[in-house]
């Protein structure tokens, strides 16, 4: 990587001092009358470094009282006004740029050296993720524009079964696991060119990013913030921290009485009912057990191969690679035309074997990096299965806290929360008799 | 709405959703290679003036070389063979390119030209003298002191009484004594005496002096020859802009020109690579060559380098394309010259 | 009995999860301090290096907006205020004469304005510019080469990836420091 980039940025001065040198004194002004200055090429600003910070404060703000609201407060409706606000800000606003999903191209790009990360990105990007650690997903629930977007029309939820849900969910792994490594080998950041919310936000943009907009939007209604469960690769990363959250959404104020009340309350399906107290075959339970955990080597190992098997794929991907393949081909006599990156490869004189060296420099690049990505999907799968068998015990009704956007929809569904909120005991008491002669 | 009603709304609008976002995944062209889906009138074409009637092609390549010199910028045809000037190196060739001679220079020339014993080179803004025809140990140059007014040159010619030095930076064309001592600034603009000044936008200005010791100028910005006296009136002048062969095209043009022995001149023009052949009043006569003739070997940014350096060699037209460094020979595709005659017996 | 072990299982719980909390903070931690090394204080804008741009009309369709937050920018000072210029008139048309059918811009976006027998001003009218690139190439091939592509950073809504960068042949397109936001063409050739 960075010899690479070493060498182009020594290419590119060379390129701009043969220039200036070129040119020098080539153009001396017309002899214009005296009274007629010559004008200046005019350079609108671009939006302003404060205007930046006030972005980082809202961000903060809203992330801060969103987690007041969800955790401490418990108001939905104070949860859903910022949801709208931030839909409002960092949506059609700031049109969706930057945004926290999208910051995962930054900052792979960043760490592998392919440029110096705007302390602006960085706060974008983490500080969801600390509150996800504090708090849980309270990001999710009324900071994220696209979730927003994706939340307003959530109007007919039906349950998914959980095993399909989980299988679907491994995209995401996936979608994370691609960006980065386009990023990371300066391919472009995949997250924001295949953003569906985006064009809504810009009012404009190609047909296509529209159209699965739209179709998202369309599944969303029955199935809720797909992007959200499906595919969102940065809800990988707060899955991961909100599973330890310090403090978290609790469908309860208090005491679960298990009255089932919110078993359905959930439109993400991240409510997970108490677990069967039924004695079980502890001896089956222990032996499936170890054979998944023997499993996960196998498909940690199988994933890195077969994804290095297939990593010519990801070459086309990247515009380095593409092009040497292009002028290769075209030099070999394959084509008696060029392309448009073929012709400006000629004219800027570039030197072939460099582009050949850069292109398999990043064929490695990327053959290595879907190499982990292999052995990183395999994992994820094995982990899943693990998780899968290894049910934690729960007496109550609690919201998975990885699955749960913290949205606070759940709680005027539960009777003591209510109860809490309005002071009314009583009927809590008889529906509590109600539910325990059950 | 019943139970079942709701299940195959939702299949179909799932399905349908999952048919859209398919489609519209695999026709996204993020990287450009469906181009740039603008239509025709977006295009900058210039193919209309890039294909010449070969009835109007009056001349043929009569054999071509290559120079190995970095950046070639000038090129003049003296009786002792055909100098290049580049950077910071001048190379003299015989008619069938073989190097006679290469001598270091200080700079970059910008235009050359040989009158009897002398060499002179245009450097950005002086003048360098070296005896021609010789060919081992040359003297240091002599170097005429530095133009003033921040002057560039552009081209250079000269005879037994004095040297012409077109100042592009300036507009203006100097007339030096054999010392360099200017005499006379030509050219600037003095609409009483007839004189409408150059209009040069560009860094092309060239100039030739003609059989009979007049002064001719390219004033490019007005497409057109001028003539002017040795003291700096404007005796004529041909050419105007426009789309048809014998005008010439582009914002500026000719950018180069030479005079054939006989008088008649070829003009060279940037935009559209064309030489093209005038009589010495001005009469369109042929083409020498057009871009087909002149192809570029791979397209690449435009530098001045770029447009068709000219020479002439009797009747023959020199053209050195400075991005590769070949210098070509044109011959008249009917009376060819006699050496070329005896040379193509020769094969 | 019952009480007891059900208070040591809530604790062991409540370890675990501490520990993974702490360890998840800790991992945090690290990947911040790691981006910190890796990141500065300056934003960055898209920025095109007309020295690579080949004027390949993409940056009037790839940009989300339309029309595009690119513009034809030009360097007056590298102007020959030709009178006949390419950039502005279609070549053949007849009579270089400013009507719009003549002109070479699909949008009539250049204003050519008199200055002084020969010499015309042209401006561009950035309400009417797309970007396309085409007078730019005019320019190129038979002028000076005085205009030139800019993102116009009062239209550009600075997208995390510039869909004109993917799209671009070139790579003329990247990211720079925000407060250099422009490279314009200069007499003395420096950005
Ligand atoms: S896409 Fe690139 S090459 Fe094409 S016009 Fe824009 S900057 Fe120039
Ligand atoms: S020709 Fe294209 S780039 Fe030039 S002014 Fe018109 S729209 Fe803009
Ligand atoms: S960053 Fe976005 S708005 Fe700006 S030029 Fe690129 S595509 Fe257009």
């Amino acid at each position: 990587m960075r010899p690479t980039s070493w060498l182009l940025t020594a290419i590119a001065v060379a390129t701009l001092a043969a220039m200036a040198w070129g040119s020098v004194e080539r153009f001396p002004p017309p002899e214009l009358p005296a009274d007629h200055p010559l004008p200046q090429p005019t350079t609108p600003a671009p939006r302003g470094g404060d205007l930046a910070l006030l972005d980082v404060a809202v961000l903060l703000a809203t992330l801060a009282l969103a987690s007041v609201f969800a955790v401490v407060l418990r108001n939905r409706k104070l949860m859903l006004a910022t949801m709208l606000f931030s839909l409002a800000y960092f949506g059609f606003y700031r049109r969706g740029c930057v945004c926290p999903i999208g910051a995962i191209g930054n900052v792979s790009w960043a760490l592998a050296g392919g440029y110096v990360l705007p302390a602006v990105v960085l706060v974008f990007f983490l500080a969801p993720l600390a509150t996800a650690l504090i708090t849980g997903r309270t990001f999710c629930a009324s900071v994220c524009p696209l979730g927003a977007m994706q939340d307003v029309v959530a109007l007919k939820p039906v349950k998914v079964p959980f095993w399909l849900e989980q299988i679907l969910g491994l995209m995401a792994y996936l979608y994370l696991a691609l960006a980065v490594l386009l990023a990371w080998t300066g391919s472009g950041f995949a997250i924001c060119q295949y953003d569906p919310f985006v064009s809504f936000f810009r009012l404009s943009g190609a047909w296509n990013m529209l159209a699965i907009g739209v179709a998202l939007l369309a599944i969303g209604v029955f199935f809720a913030r797909p992007y959200c469960r499906l595919f969102c690769p940065y809800g990988v990363l707060l899955r991961l921290l909100s599973r330890v959250s310090w403090k978290r959404v609790r469908i309860t104020p208090a005491e679960c009485i298990r009255c089932r009340l919110c078993e359905d309350a959930c439109p993400y399906g991240a409510i997970r009912p108490p677990t069967d107290t039924r004695p079980t075959d502890r001896r089956r339970g222990k032996l499936i057990l170890a054979c998944l955990l023997a499993l996960a080597p196998v498909l940690t190992a199988a994933g890195a191969l077969g994804a290095r098997r297939l990593s010519g794929v990801l070459w086309q991907a990247n515009p380095t690679v593409r092009l040497a393949q292009r002028v290769a081909a075209e030099r070999a006599g394959e084509f008696s035309d060029t392309t448009k990156a073929s012709e400006a490869f000629y004219r800027s004189s570039g030197n072939f074997e460099a582009l050949m060296a850069q292109a398999r420099q990043k064929q490695v690049d990327l053959a290595d990096g879907a190499t982990w990505l292999g052995a990183f999907m395999g994992l994820v799968i094995a982990l899943k299965l693990i998780g899968l068998h290894t049910r934690r015990r729960r007496q109550d009704f609690e919201a998975d806290p990885a699955a749960c956007l913290a949205c606070g929809r759940c709680y005027n569904y539960c009777p003591v929360h209510r109860a809490h909120r309005t002071g009314d005991f009583a009927t809590l008491e008889k529906l509590k008799a109600a539910t325990s002669k059950t | 709405m019943s139970k079942t009603a709701t299940g195959i709304l939702l299949g179909l609008v799932v399905a349908v959703a999952i048919g859209v976002i398919v489609v519209a995944l695999a026709r996204f062209d993020l990287t450009g290679k469906g181009g740039n889906r603008l239509s025709g009138d977006f295009n900058y074409d210039q193919s209309q003036f890039e294909k010449i009637d070969p009835a109007l092609i009056g001349y043929r390549p009569a054999g071509s070389f290559r120079v190995e010199l970095p950046r070639p910028s000038a090129l003049a045809v003296a009786p002792g063979g055909i100098y290049v000037a580049a950077e910071k190196a001048l190379g003299v060739y015989d008619r069938d390119g073989r190097l006679l001679f290469q001598q270091v220079l200080s700079g970059r020339p910008t235009c050359l030209t040989v009158q009897g014993q002398r060499l002179y080179i245009g450097m950005a803004d002086h003048v360098e003298i070296l005896p021609a025809g010789v060919l081992n140990d040359l003297p240091a140059p002599t170097a005429w002191p530095k133009l003033q007014d921040n002057a560039l040159l552009t081209s250079i010619a000269a005879d037994d009484d004095a040297v012409f030095l077109a100042d592009f930076n300036n507009r203006r064309i100097l007339r030096c004594d054999l010392e360099g001592n200017v005499a006379a600034v030509i050219g600037k603009r003095d609409v009483e005496n007839g004189v409408p000044g150059f209009i040069v936008p560009s860094p092309y200005f060239d100039l030739a002096l003609d059989r009979t010791g007049r002064l001719l100028a390219a004033d490019t910005g007005r497409h057109r020859v001028e003539t002017y006296s040795r003291d700096g009136q404007l005796v004529s002048f041909w050419g105007q802009p426009g789309p048809s062969i014998e005008d010439f095209l582009g914002c500026c043009n000719p950018c180069h020109f030479a005079l054939l022995k006989d008088g008649r001149i070829v003009t060279s023009e940037k935009g559209v690579r064309r030489v093209k052949l005038y009589g010495a009043d001005g009469r369109f006569e042929c083409v020498v060559a057009g871009p087909a003739e002149l192809a570029a070997s791979a397209p690449r940014p435009i530098t001045e380098e770029d447009w068709p350096m000219l020479a002439a060699d009797g009747l023959d037209v020199l053209v050195l394309d400075g991005q590769t460094g070949t210098v070509t020979r044109f011959v008249p595709k009917t009376a060819s010259s006699a050496s070329e005659a005896s040379k193509d017996s020769g094969h | 009995m019952a009480d007891e072990k059900k208070n040591t299982a809530l604790t062991r719980r409540e370890v675990i999860q501490g520990s993974l909390l702490g360890a998840g903070a800790a991992a945090l931690t690290a990947l911040a301090a790691r981006l910190a090394v890796a990141s500065g204080p300056k934003s960055t804008v898209w920025q095109i290096d007309p020295a690579k741009c080949i004027r390949c009309g993409n940056c009037a369709t790839y940009c989300v907006l339309k029309p595009s937050a690119v513009k034809c920018v030009h360097a007056y000072a590298l102007c020959g205020y030709c009178k006949i210029c390419l950039g502005y008139f279609e070549q053949g048309r007849g009579d270089w004469s400013a009507r719009a059918e003549n002109q070479l811009c699909p949008y009539n976006a250049i204003r050519r304005l008199y200055v002084d027998e020969p010499y015309y001003e042209y401006h561009i009218d950035e309400s009417l510019c797309i970007g396309c690139g085409k007078c730019v190439e005019g320019c190129e091939k038979s002028g000076n080469g005085s205009l030139f592509l800019q993102i116009r950073h009062d239209r550009c809504v600075n997208c995390n990836q510039c869909a004109i960068a993917v799209a671009c042949p070139s790579g003329a397109i990247n990211r720079v420091d925000a407060d250099k936001p422009y490279l314009l063409k200069r007499k003395d050739g420096k950005p």
